[in-house]
């Protein structure tokens, strides 16, 4: 590859002391989409939280590189500012910090630039339609109260205003109704560009009925087990994970 | 635009004394003719005297609480050096303490240094604001003087109300208040009107105590309402360091009070204050309390909710940092049928500061179908630093749906993270978290205020973390 | 001979505000309690777990160091120094005692007063149950002392089931006090039914990783006055305490439950939670709770909840729509508060016993 985006060597984490992800390879391009798909506890969490340094995950070797800057040593909100966006799981929330505000410093501490708060708000509200979420939502507190889908649409807004290079999507079609993941799905494509690249961290298939991915990663035990096109959805869809597990319990 | 008036509540009584005063000493060195001293300087009417001296024998009788926060630094045995105005002080801007001055200049109180020497720019202020606010109100048959006016000026209404609200025989600071009370506001708002904006009180005499031992006494009329806000986030510096003021609210029927504080009595104080509210049938009471002073705050407004219908809702937050000790709350007591309390006390605690929740919430037992909800949070920022919540329920009937809820913790790592992850600061992060947990006071509060709260948590948290 | 009780009992951990007269509870008359030897057997099954254990019926020979006053210092040095019962239990190291261990205690005009001092030490991994059950004969005034303390040793399982079913004149004070080591764990049951004064404090010293778990029930009906009290001091990392106390009250009984959280410096990672649930079925009735949450370590929870009323009229309507009364519904209702405590009773004869006397109550009989 002539331009090294992200680039994740021989991986390994551990969680308060258990290893968990044990030397794990993945590169990935500008414009690219990634799937990694893989069964409960192999490591997928792990992945998109150690990619935005989580301090609970614990590097015990290998290396983190993005735009060709070693991102193991980085704080959260550094890396932030290189570019990556983590769309969460289970996103935390916020009593008392309301979203535009919370939205705002968040844009403003990335950009180093001061916005305006009419400019900033017109720009919320636009990505706010796309998403179909209620005005309304901007002043209220970041997530608090907000349900399941609510709360994995906040992070898609949040990650349309923020536009970050590289953006990493926990499970985010998980626990949606069909619509959501209609409208999340949506929010994905708008933001997919050439000059950007995203990384879809999944157990099931159904968001990628909407979004088409370049690459599809198994992420089995705390390795890639396997890598390839698209055509590797129906495969996992056919016969599940518990056949890849055993053959690269054989491997 | 920030309103000029904080600088009104640097203790004038430092600088703009003009009278000597001679006592002598008895016991702890209050005694009647320091008494007749103060009033004679009022130039009271003959009951406010006798009052004074009933609450001076009362004094004399009562213990100090032996449950709350240690006050052995205040020197009980010789109250007369908290009373007595310090005739021969020379206060000069280099005699305010360093941390007060870089509040001022940080808080943006502009040239807060020759205002303070001049003593006159912000008293000037406030005398234009409430001379056009005073015109205002006249219209409406609103009063609102400086108490020691309105003894004189409403003679009947005050000997009426005056500590019939709290006693002093309620405790041994509110008989000491009985006997040496200066200034303060009285407010009164006729039935019906409804009052649009806040009131604050601008009131500063030059009396001896003013701003130490201060009388507030409001009465809302059937049907009227009000919101009054006392104090605000400028720091108040005294070297007479006990501050035990009270404030009597008459809430009479279908009227609505809001009374805001925002606290911060600079850090050698002994702030021991008694609030009080009597809310009659369908009236409503709303004590908005931020606490952010002191070194010692012993604050605990209380409503009576005397008729059917009756409301008392309480927003508080505490923020004790280094040598502070903060024990404030709320009690409700519910005397009547169909009465209402809600109470949403925060608190935070750090570099050593001790935050303390104590309230009470007592169903008397005529008092059937009352609703109570209590919300208590606590926020611990490091292990220094102390956080204690002593909450009373006293249920004397049955039909009652009383909900409590205490919650004590820290920061969790997990919302950092988060926030961290949008490309925010760590300390960014916890500044906004607490910022968030303070919230519901804030919006309750004036913008200018809501800001200038805000500013003070930035403040109370700069240098802590990192 | 017999000794003259007079000093307030289960005063707070912390004072508050003075005109509740809830920091401690003052005794409406002094109380006589007599101290003569009780003559009964007490141990139920003493052969089953004899072999298994070092026991001896009887006060200790040598006092430990209690944790706390107690009920009041006065009532717990009646016990250390005037007991006249009482049982001293050390279980082995690794030793698993499955059946429990079940002292009865029946007070009558002939055995008026109990006064026991019992000691509960269990060594490492070890485990044992004992289940105290304090009854007496109607119309019999008698005086229950009790002072219990119990020492669980690192990964040790002590199981405490405190039942008090005493009739109407019956006065009850029972401390227990429980050191808990390192990964051990101390669970209490504890039903107050009777009497017409029941006193109780439970405190316990929670080290690093240690345990307690409280399920309390209390029942007051007529003008019974119940005053309870539980602290549990976090002193260890990760120490953690759950309690939850239901209640019901009836007549013009009165009751103070007082609980305390005490995560000190240093317990950090330490969860406590505290939950109280009160049914009140007549405005006549007095409920007080003080719930104490104090704080001196960041990396705590400790949380506290409390509610407070009259049954749902919407459930009851409900019930009554299927064809039960007003008492068969309120029987039902208030079984259902207590079936998690009662449920927790490893003995199925007081299961029954325990429901009885509940039903009995409400019925007004």
């Amino acid at each position: 590859m002539a331009e090294r985006f992200l680039v994740i060597k021989d991986l390994h984490v551990n969680v308060e002391d258990s290893p968990i992800l044990k030397g794990l390879n993945l590169e990935v391009g500008r414009g690219e989409v990634h799937v990694i798909m893989g069964p409960n506890g192999a490591g997928k969490s792990t992945l998109a939280n150690v990619l935005l340094g989580h301090p609970k995950y614990e590097v015990t070797a290998g290396t983190i590189e993005f735009e060709g800057k070693l991102l193991n040593d980085l704080k959260p909100d550094e890396r932030a500012k290189l570019g990556l966006f983590l769309s969460f799981q289970y996103p935390e929330e916020i009593p008392g910090v309301t979203m535009e505000n919370f939205l705002r410093m968040a844009k403003i501490a990335q950009t180093g630039e001061s916005i305006s708060i009419t400019k900033f708000n017109r720009i919320l509200r636009e990505k706010m339609d796309l998403l179909a979420m209620k005005p309304e939502y901007a002043s209220r507190y970041v997530n608090d109260g907000f349900s399941g889908g609510e709360k994995k649409k906040s992070e898609i807004l949040q990650m349309l205003v923020l536009e970050p290079k590289l953006a990493v999507l926990d499970e985010t079609d998980s626990g949606l109704d069909v619509d959501a993941v209609r409208v999340v799905a949506q929010g994905v494509k708008q933001y997919r560009s050439s000059e950007n690249a995203i990384v879809i961290i999944t157990h099931h298939s159904r968001i990628l009925e909407y979004i088409q991915p370049d690459y599809v990663h198994f992420l089995i035990d705390g390795r890639i087990a396997k890598s390839g096109g698209p055509e590797l959805i129906a495969e996992i869809e056919q016969s599940g994970f518990a056949a890849l597990q055993s053959q690269s319990g054989r491997a | 635009m920030r309103k000029k008036t904080q600088v009104a509540d640097v203790n004038r009584s430092l600088y703009d004394i003009k009278d000597k005063f001679e006592y002598s000493f008895k016991t702890d060195g209050l005694n009647e003719d320091v008494i007749r001293e103060i009033s004679a300087q009022k130039n009271e009417p003959d009951w406010m005297l006798e009052f004074r001296l009933k609450s001076l024998g009362i004094y004399h009788k009562l213990d100090v609480p032996p449950w709350g926060p240690d006050i052995s630094g205040l020197d009980i045995d010789n109250i007369i050096t908290y009373v007595k105005p310090k005739t021969d002080l020379n206060v000069t801007w280099d005699d305010v303490p360093e941390d007060i001055k870089n509040t001022f200049v940080r808080l943006g109180i502009p040239q807060a240094e020759h205002k303070y020497l001049a003593g006159v720019g912000a008293q000037y202020d406030s005398e234009v604001v409430y001379h056009s606010v005073q015109e205002n109100f006249r219209k409406q048959g609103v009063i609102y003087l400086d108490m020691d006016t309105a003894v004189k000026e409403y003679e009947d209404l005050v000997r009426k109300h005056f500590m019939k609200c709290v006693p002093p025989s309620d405790h041994k600071f509110a008989a000491l208040h009985g006997a040496v009370w200066s200034g303060g506001s009285f407010v009164y708002v006729p039935a019906g009107i409804k009052v649009e904006i806040p009131l604050q009180s601008y009131f500063r005499s030059n009396a001896p105590g003013a701003g130490q031992f201060e009388h507030t006494l409001i009465i809302v009329e059937e049907g009227a309402s009000l919101h009054f806000i006392e104090g605000c986030s400028a720091p108040k510096y005294s070297v007479n360091n006990l501050h035990a003021g009270c404030v009597e609210l008459y809430v009479k029927e279908g009227a609505f009070l809001r009374y805001s504080t925002i606290e911060n009595w600079s850090k050698n104080m002994y702030n021991l204050n008694t609030k009080r509210a009597i809310v009659e049938k369908n009236g409503t009471i709303e004590w908005i309390s931020g606490s952010f002073g002191s070194k010692v705050s012993m604050l605990y407004p209380m409503s009576i909710l005397k008729g059917e219908g009756a409301r008392s809702d309480y927003t508080g937050i505490t923020f004790a940092g280094e040598d502070q000790v903060l024990d404030t709350g709320t009690k409700v007591v519910h005397a009547a049928p169909y009465t209402t309390s809600n109470i949403n006390a925060k608190s935070i605690s750090k570099s050593g500061g001790v935050s303390v929740y104590r309230g009470v919430v007592r169903v008397l037992p005529n008092a059937h179908h009352v609703k109570s909800s209590i919300s208590c949070e606590s926020l611990m920022l490091d292990s220094d630093s102390r956080s204690d919540t002593i909450p009373v329920l006293d249920i004397n009937n049955d039909e009652v749906d009383i909900g409590h809820e205490a919650k004590i913790g820290r920061i969790s790592d997990e919302v950092i993270f988060y926030l961290m992850s949008r490309g925010i600061s760590e300390e960014e992060a916890r500044a906004m978290i607490v910022r968030g947990f303070a919230e519901p006071i804030a919006k309750e509060l004036p913008l200018e205020y809501a800001v200038e709260m805000n500013n003070l948590i930035r403040l109370e948290l700069e240098g802590t973390i990192g | 001979m017999s000794v003259v009780i007079n000093q307030p009992v289960n005063t707070l951990p912390v004072l508050t505000y003075r005109w509740l007269k809830l920091n401690e509870l003052k005794l409406s008359e002094p109380i006589g309690i007599p101290i003569k030897p009780y003559s009964k057997q007490f141990v139920a099954n003493l052969d089953a777990v004899k072999q298994m254990i070092e026991i001896d019926t009887g006060p200790p020979a040598a006092e430990i160091q209690v944790l706390g006053a107690g009920v009041s210092s006065q009532l717990t040095r009646l016990s250390q120094t005037s007991a006249n019962t009482g049982i001293q239990i050390i279980v082995p190291p690794n030793t698993v005692v499955e059946q429990p261990l079940e002292i009865a205690y029946r007070l009558d005009a002939d055995d008026c007063s109990v006064i026991d001092n019992n000691l509960i030490i269990a060594e490492a991994d070890s485990q044992i149950t004992l289940i105290f059950d304090y009854s007496s004969a109607p119309d019999a005034a008698v005086v229950h002392n009790g002072l219990t303390q119990i020492v669980a040793k690192s990964g040790s399982v002590v199981n405490i089931v405190k039942i008090q079913r005493m009739q109407d004149q019956a006065v009850h004070f029972d401390a227990v006090m429980a050191e808990i080591e390192p990964h051990a764990r101390v669970n209490l049951i504890q039903a107050e039914l009777g009497g017409k004064l029941a006193v109780t404090n439970y405190v316990t010293n929670l080290h690093q990783a240690a345990d307690t778990k409280i399920n309390s029930l209390y029942f007051g009906d007529q003008d019974r006055v119940i005053d309870v009290s539980y602290l549990m001091n976090h002193i260890g990392r990760h120490s953690t305490s759950q309690l939850t106390a239901r209640g019901v009250l009836k007549d013009r009984a009165r009751k103070a439950f007082k609980g305390t959280l005490d995560f000190k410096k240093g317990a950090s990672r330490a969860e406590g939670s505290e939950h109280e649930y009160v049914l009140l079925l007549d405005p006549t009735v007095k409920s007080d709770s003080v719930p104490l949450l104090l704080c001196g370590e960041e990396d705590v929870k400790g949380e506290h909840a409390a509610s407070c009323g009259k049954f749902d009229p919407d459930q009851l309507f409900y019930l009554m729509s299927r064809g039960f009364d007003k008492i068969q519904a309120t029987k039902l209702i208030v079984e259902a508060v207590f079936s998690p405590v009662i449920g927790e009773i490893p003995n199925d004869k007081l299961q029954t016993v325990i429901s009885e006397v509940i039903q009995r109550r409400l019925a007004g009989e």
